[in-house]
């Protein structure tokens, strides 16, 4: 399973740039799509599960192409959307089941069946007579995850899955995805969460104002940002110019004032030492480098 | 398969979420119960509703589907757009999206869903139906009903508005504004364009005949299913579209292609069904046309006419085949050199043929132009064999009958009904004359004789043969040869034949020698538990019936045998210029509707229990024969032998009421005058004659007409005379009117001259003579004329020609009684003055009350059962051009009320109601019975009195004349008419402005009339102006006239309001308060003013506590 892109392009009415010459390989396994808001995750996200046209640009999955075999390309997919709602009216079981049927599953037997999987998996099981306008928002998550799993797809696309749930949610959320990833399929995760990324994904990109600004494995943008990070100690008045001058990932407070952690190349009028970057600091430091015209 | 899957999987998901739906089911709630209370009101004993909205079984589920789909109409529009903007939150649907589903496949998968959840709806509100059907409505049941109602109302109304309310949506994309436009368009269909454009936009199919007969079914399903087909097509063309606009992209290029495609396809093909209705129902119009131009073409009636016909039919499937032998005659003067028959033109004719030998002939439309080679002398007789197959073409029936007339709903309660003249089915036949189902020597309708048709009195015998299951009825000795072969020997002449076939069967009774049978549709015997009691009575009741029919009429009925036949509710019949018989009533037979539904007297059930409430009422037992011998009267005389006139004021507007009077046995079936010269004798004696079968019009219809037909009539005849009138087809409408009321004039005014017990000798006598027998114009008038020594025919010539007509003034109407041979006896007198130069005639009528039964009326205000008024003298007065009467009448008995009818007069009202008080003794006084001329005209205005009537010039109103939006959009439903001159004063209707009303309390001398308008904040005034010639005090009057609505008489102690006048008098402007509480009718004194020479006026304002202020008339008197 194989997702090609080749110079894709989106152009809102307006003339608003949501994807710029796109051009970009997807495998098996847990792929990240990062980016800060507006970066053109979601535009491609939305071409890439049928939702949407392209300006120009072309798009293959499993080899079907995109513009011409949508029905082909509709049946490999299961998409959860960054505001999934459910149908009110439904029974979370009854929702799973029309996901299922309209997934292609047509034995009932079979059908329902995998609902109480899904259920079970996403552990929902218990709710499973609860309406869906009565689930709480995690469990909301999980339905969408079951439904988007429904079939099951081959290409799973979830955008912005862990937007506004508690870090235990989060985590349970991280494994399902990891578990799913063991399978034969391609996950495409949308984030801007960074640790979501680093904790579950083999393969990413990076976009920024819909271009691509980086593609591959975590650990390579990590090894970009190497010496390119920073632990220092200040003091209260020293603060506020470390913070106009460098791009700090994190402050703490420390028995003489601040540990501060930035990027940057080198540290000019302050002492500190090379700090281990991790994939949030890597994301920083690629950004900033990126915007100040350096492109890899 | 997979198409059908994804559809079945969208549908099944949209139903779950649609019957979960809180609006859904509280509206399918609301929908069912009131419906079930709508039940227990027409269906149960609790109310009296009218057997014809139960009697035919469909019609439960009929109008149960009708009302649900009105109202699930609005609804499909909520759910349909509210599908739409639920499909906006895109990141829930777009999971759907996501998923391998065409857009053709969701749309339909939607629509599916939806039309399932009203499917269960509608087969909740059937069950529904089914309860009230099966165990309260004792009409039967129609199961096939149950399941073509929805399918041909249902199914399309909302597959077209869900198509259309998507097609919007994806267009507009705001259910706001989508909802708005759809529901406009559906206020605008129902309440206008669905009965426009032959019905096209009706597409809730509330004007659509959908009534289910027991008998023939549909009775239009071509039509139907045309007309359905369209929304249907529609619908799915909306739908299509609807795919390919949904913003989603297309699953495929192909899918998008064919959705394109199919949807172009369905739209042409509604175009094309359209195109079929409107085809279809313009083609009638145009071949009635091109039969009256046609027979307008025919210099003159055919001579050769028809004496003896036989007729050997076959009924097989949906078509007959007949043999017709005809012996012919030629009654003009000259030799006929072709002979013309009218034959229906879907009858074809394979050949006809003298002496075995086929002769030649041509065919245009109806008629059958004959080629003899030798010409048929006068008086000579020829024999022929026509013989034809084929169907009836009812495009062909009533080419007389205004076009939209035709095409007028027939309508019962709620249910539409199509109009059907003829059928011809595999188990059920119906042939009238009309239809031309055998040859006949008349042409049929023309516009050069408008009021005549030519008759033939035709000795028929006729031999049908058809399936052994089936019951031939027709006229003459009937025999049944074996099953299915039936033959009928005529006894004595008529002018017309019927054949009916179908699954019937027959009761009868017989007496005074007279067979009387009652034909049935089998398991249609809905009377029978009525009569139980009387079984053996019924034979006496009849005869008595009869007797007391013939009596009043003075006629008496040549038929040894008379039969009752029920035959499909969609039979339908109309008035015609030329007699006041409808197609109904054939010679021997009555033609009664299914069921005995839409039939004054066939609501045995609602008879039944009205007895009993009022029994209940007063506390009162009846004996169970009591009961059902007046039920059996009451449908003789409601029926059979009731009113034959055609008034509005009388059978209420718009009435489509199918006469199924009997007349027609005692003069149009026996008798006929025909005249080239006066063609309308013939009708304006049959009216004469049928003269006392009229009822007194009804009040109520007063209001709410405000003019009647006769009133109409009058007002036609004052601008042309009867000649002009005949010859105008623009005057269709009111020409039926013109020609009755003109043929009661003549024939009372010849009454008059001669004594009406001589002139109805003279006319019993020649009808006798010539029973059977055409009666030619000349001979009638000559015989008169010479019977009696006075020149007739001047009478007739300005009758036809003449164009002034009379106008009364009653005056010094006195009553008292006096002693007279030790008896007290009554005297009534009173002046009438003829003041225009033309003479006239009025009809007195006293009447004195006694207690009697009597039957039911239309509209409220009818009298009580318990009382009822019976004529105790009638009197023709005759007043010549500037003429005045005084006239006397004595009677032995205090009468009650006089009716002065004015007959053919500019009068309005025609028909002066006058109720009498008290009669004062009075003594020494001479008795006065008979008529003298005196020299003082009625009593004219003293000097000094200045009146100004609503009619004079010195009236004015203020305000424009208006038209409420509503009254715009429903001016059928409201009724009346507001480009009419006089309006009604209809109790709920708004008047925005002033308008004129008649009724005999208001002033006048020959129109009596006056103003009305809605009350209101005093803006809006009516004001009377004169010059004063002379500087003085005046007393100032007012006109009151208590003029209320029938229903105010049932409050009773409510108080009335006042009117506001104001006095412009030299001082200034005074108000003066008339309390209507307190002012009796007639002159009402208002003030003594001073006015100096010159105008002056006096206002009325519109504020008043009554519904209507009403400004009639002031004076000014000199003190």
């Amino acid at each position: 399973m194989r997702i090609s892109i080749e110079k894709l392009n989106k152009t809102y009415k307006g003339g608003y740039k949501a994807l710029q010459d796109l051009t970009l390989e997807i495998d098996n396994g847990i792929f990240g799509l990062l980016g800060p808001n507006g970066a053109g995750k979601t535009t491609l996200m939305r071409i890439l599960v049928t939702l949407m046209k392209p300006t120009s640009g072309s798009a293959t999955i499993d080899g079907y192409d995109l513009a011409n075999n949508r029905k082909e390309i509709r049946s490999l997919i299961g998409y959860l959307p960054q505001e999934f709602q459910s149908f009110p009216k439904l029974k979370t079981w009854e929702f799973l089941d029309y996901a299922a049927s309209l997934a292609g599953v047509r034995n009932r037997k079979i059908r329902l069946n995998m609902v109480d999987e899904l259920l079970e998996q996403v552990g929902l099981f218990e709710s499973r007579d609860k309406r869906a306008s009565k689930l709480s928002g995690g469990m909301k998550r999980r339905l969408g995850i079951a439904q988007a799993l429904a079939g099951p797809p081959k290409i799973l696309v979830v955008d912005e899955p862990t937007t506004g749930l508690d870090p235990e949610e989060r985590i349970r959320f991280r494994n399902l995805l990891s578990e799913m990833s063991e399978k034969e399929m391609i996950i495409i995760l949308s984030t801007h969460i960074v640790g979501d990324i680093s904790s579950t994904c083999h393969d990413m990109a990076l976009l920024d104002s819909g271009k691509l600004v980086f593609s591959g494995a975590p650990e390579k943008l990590i090894e970009m940002a190497k010496g390119h990070t920073w632990k220092i100690k200040a003091v209260d008045s020293e603060l506020e110019g470390i913070k106009e001058k460098y791009s700090v990932i994190s402050t703490f407070p420390s028995e003489d004032g601040w540990e501060v952690h930035l990027v940057a190349d080198e540290l000019e009028g302050f002492s500190g030492e090379a700090l281990e970057p991790g994939l949030e600091h890597a994301y920083v430091y690629f950004l900033e480098h990126y915007s100040n015209g350096d492109k890899e | 398969m997979n198409m059908i899957y994804n559809i079945w999987i969208v549908a099944k998901f949209e139903t779950k979420t649609l019957l979960r739906s809180w609006f859904f089911r509280i509206f399918s709630l609301l929908a069912i119960v009131i419906l079930a209370f709508l039940g227990l009101g027409m269906y149960t004993n609790l109310a009296p509703v009218p057997w014809s909205f139960r009697g035919i079984p469909s019609s439960i589920p009929y109008t149960y589907i009708l009302f649900l789909n009105l109202a699930q109409a609005v609804i499909a529009v909520f759910l349909s757009s509210d599908f739409l903007k639920r499909d906006k939150k895109l990141d829930t649907t777009e999971i759907v999206y996501t998923k391998s589903v065409s857009n053709l496949q969701y749309v339909a998968g939607k629509t599916a869903g939806i039309l399932f959840t009203f499917l269960v709806l509608n087969v909740a509100v059937l069950i529904v139906a089914a309860v009230y059907n099966i165990f309260f409505a004792h009409s039967g049941l129609s199961p096939i009903s149950y399941i073509l109602y929805p399918l041909l109302i249902s199914l399309p109304t909302i597959l077209f508005i869900l198509g259309f309310a998507f097609l919007l949506m994806v267009l507009v994309r705001n259910q706001a504004v989508t909802f708005i436009l759809l529901l406009g368009y559906i206020a605008a269909t129902l309440f206008y364009l669905s009965s426009k454009f032959y019905r096209l936009f009706d597409y809730l199919s509330f004007n659509v005949p959908l009534m289910y007969s027991g008998i023939i079914g549909f009775g239009n399903v071509r039509q139907l299913l045309v007309h359905r087909g369209i929304y249907l097509c529609l619908g799915i063309s909306f739908i299509l579209i609807t795919s390919v606009m949904l913003k989603r992209l297309p699953q495929s290029k192909l899918s998008t292609r064919l959705s394109i495609l199919f949807s172009g396809v369905f739209l042409i093909f509604a175009l094309l069904l359209s195109f079929v209705h409107i085809t279809t129902i313009s083609k009638g119009e145009k071949t009635r046309k091109q039969i009256v131009n046609l027979n307008n073409s025919l210099e003159e009636i055919p001579a050769v006419r028809i004496t003896e016909c036989r007729l050997d039919v076959v009924h097989r499937g949906n078509k007959i085949s007949s043999d017709a032998f005809l012996k012919i005659i030629n009654r003009s003067s000259q030799p006929a050199s072709e002979y013309i028959f009218n034959l229906n033109p879907g009858l074809k004719i394979e050949n006809i043929s003298r002496n075995s030998k086929e002769i030649d002939f041509k065919r245009n439309l109806h008629l059958i132009f004959i080629t003899p080679g030798v010409p048929l002398g006068p008086s000579a007789t020829d024999s022929l064999l026509i013989k034809y197959s084929g169907v009836i073409d009812e495009n062909a029936c009533y080419p007389d009958i205004d076009p939209e007339v035709i095409r007028e709903d027939y309508r019962m309660a709620f249910m539409n009904i199509k109009k059907r003249y003829s059928f011809i089915k595999p188990d059920y036949l119906l042939l009238t004359p009309e239809t031309h189902w055998y040859p006949g020597s008349d042409p049929g309708f023309s516009d050069n004789r408008p009021a005549s048709r030519s008759v033939d009195f035709v000795l028929f015998d006729l031999d049908v043969k058809t399936r052994p299951d089936l019951v031939a009825i027709s006229q003459g000795m009937p025999a049944r040869k074996e099953e299915g072969q039936f033959t009928f020997d005529s006894e004595t002449p008529m002018p017309g034949l019927s054949l009916v076939i179908g699954r019937y069967e027959k009761r009868s009774a017989v007496s005074d020698s007279i067979s009387y049978n009652l034909y049935t549709i089998k398991g249609n015997d809905y009377f029978s538990e009525y009569f139980d009691s009387i079984k053996d009575t019924i034979p006496e009741l009849i005869r008595e019936e009869k007797e007391n029919y013939e009596n009043s009429l003075e006629l008496s009925c040549p038929y040894s045998r008379i039969s009752l036949v029920e035959v499909p509710i969609q039979f339908y019949s109309y008035n015609r210029f030329w007699t006041l018989g409808y197609e109904t009533v054939q010679p021997e037979m009555v033609l009664l509707p299914e069921k005995g539904v839409n039939i004054r007297g066939g609501d045995f059930r609602g008879m039944a229990w009205r007895r009993k409430r009022r029994n209940k009422r007063r506390n009162e037992t009846t004996a169970d024969i009591e009961n059902q011998v007046d039920m059996f009267k009451n449908f003789v005389s409601l029926t059979l032998t009731g009113d034959l006139s055609l008034s509005t004021l009388r059978r209420g507007p718009e009435s489509q009421e199918i006469s199924y009077s009997i007349f027609p046995f005692y003069y149009n079936f026996i008798n006929h005058i025909e005249s080239e010269e006066w063609p309308a004798l013939n009708i304006a004696l049959e009216s004469y004659l049928s003269e006392t079968l009229e009822s007194p019009p009804s009040s109520f219809l007063r209001f709410v007409t405000g003019i009647s037909d006769e009133e109409k009539a009058n007002l036609e005849l004052s601008e042309s005379n009867l000649e002009e009138i005949l010859k105008n087809p623009e005057k269709r409408d009111i020409t039926r009117f013109v020609i009755s009321l003109k043929g009661k004039f003549l024939f009372n005014l010849l009454a008059n001259k001669i004594g009406e017990e001589k002139l109805k000798k003279y006319i019993k006598d020649i009808t006798t003579r010539n029973r059977f027998r055409n009666i030619s114009g000349s001979e009638f008038v000559a015989g008169l004329s010479k019977e009696f020594g006075i020149d007739i025919k001047p009478y007739i010539e300005d009758w036809y020609t003449s164009k002034d007509i009379p106008g009364f003034v009653l005056s010094d109407i006195t009553t008292y009684k006096f002693i007279h041979n030790e008896r007290t006896r009554f005297q009534v007198k009173f002046r009438i003055t003829n003041r225009k130069p033309a003479d006239g005639m009025v009809k007195i009528t006293l009447k004195k009350r006694e207690r009697q039964q009597q039957g039911r009326r239309f509209g409220p205000g009818r009298r009580r059962d318990s009382e009822a008024e019976l004529t105790a003298v009638e009197r023709n007065i005759f007043v010549k051009q500037n003429q005045t009467k005084e006239t006397g009448i004595v009677l032995n008995y205090e009468p009650r009320t006089m009716t002065v009818n004015t007959m053919i007069s500019s009068n309005l009202p025609s028909l002066y109601n006058k109720t009498f008080q008290e009669f004062e003794l009075k003594k020494n006084v001479k008795p006065f019975d008979g008529e003298r001329v005196v020299e003082n005209p009625d009593t004219l205005p003293e000097a000094g009195t200045i009146i100004v009537d609503n009619e004079d010039a010195g009236f004015s109103v203020e305000g424009k004349k208006q038209r409420s939006l509503l009254k715009k959009m429903l001016p059928n439903l409201l009724g009346g008419d507001d480009d009419e001159k006089y309006s009604g004063l209809r109790f709920w209707e708004k008047s925005g402005n002033w308008k004129a009303t008649i009724n005999a309390n208001y002033y006048g001398t020959i129109i009596r009339s006056a103003h009305f308008t809605s009350s209101g904040d005093g803006t809006l005034k009516a004001s009377w102006q004169t010059e004063i010639t002379e500087n003085g005090h005046y007393d100032i009057y007012c006109h009151v006239s208590k003029v209320h609505s029938p229903w105010r008489r049932r409050k009773k102690k409510q108080k009335e309001g006042s009117y506001h006048y104001f006095i412009h008098h030299d001082d200034g402007v005074e108000e003066a308060t008339v309390d209507l509480n307190a002012a009796t009718e007639g002159w009402h004194f208002l003030g003594s003013y001073y006015f100096s020479k010159g105008d002056a006026k006096i206002e009325l304002s519109n504020e008043t506590e009554e519904k209507f202020v009403i400004a009639d008339a002031v004076k000014w008197v000199k003190r």
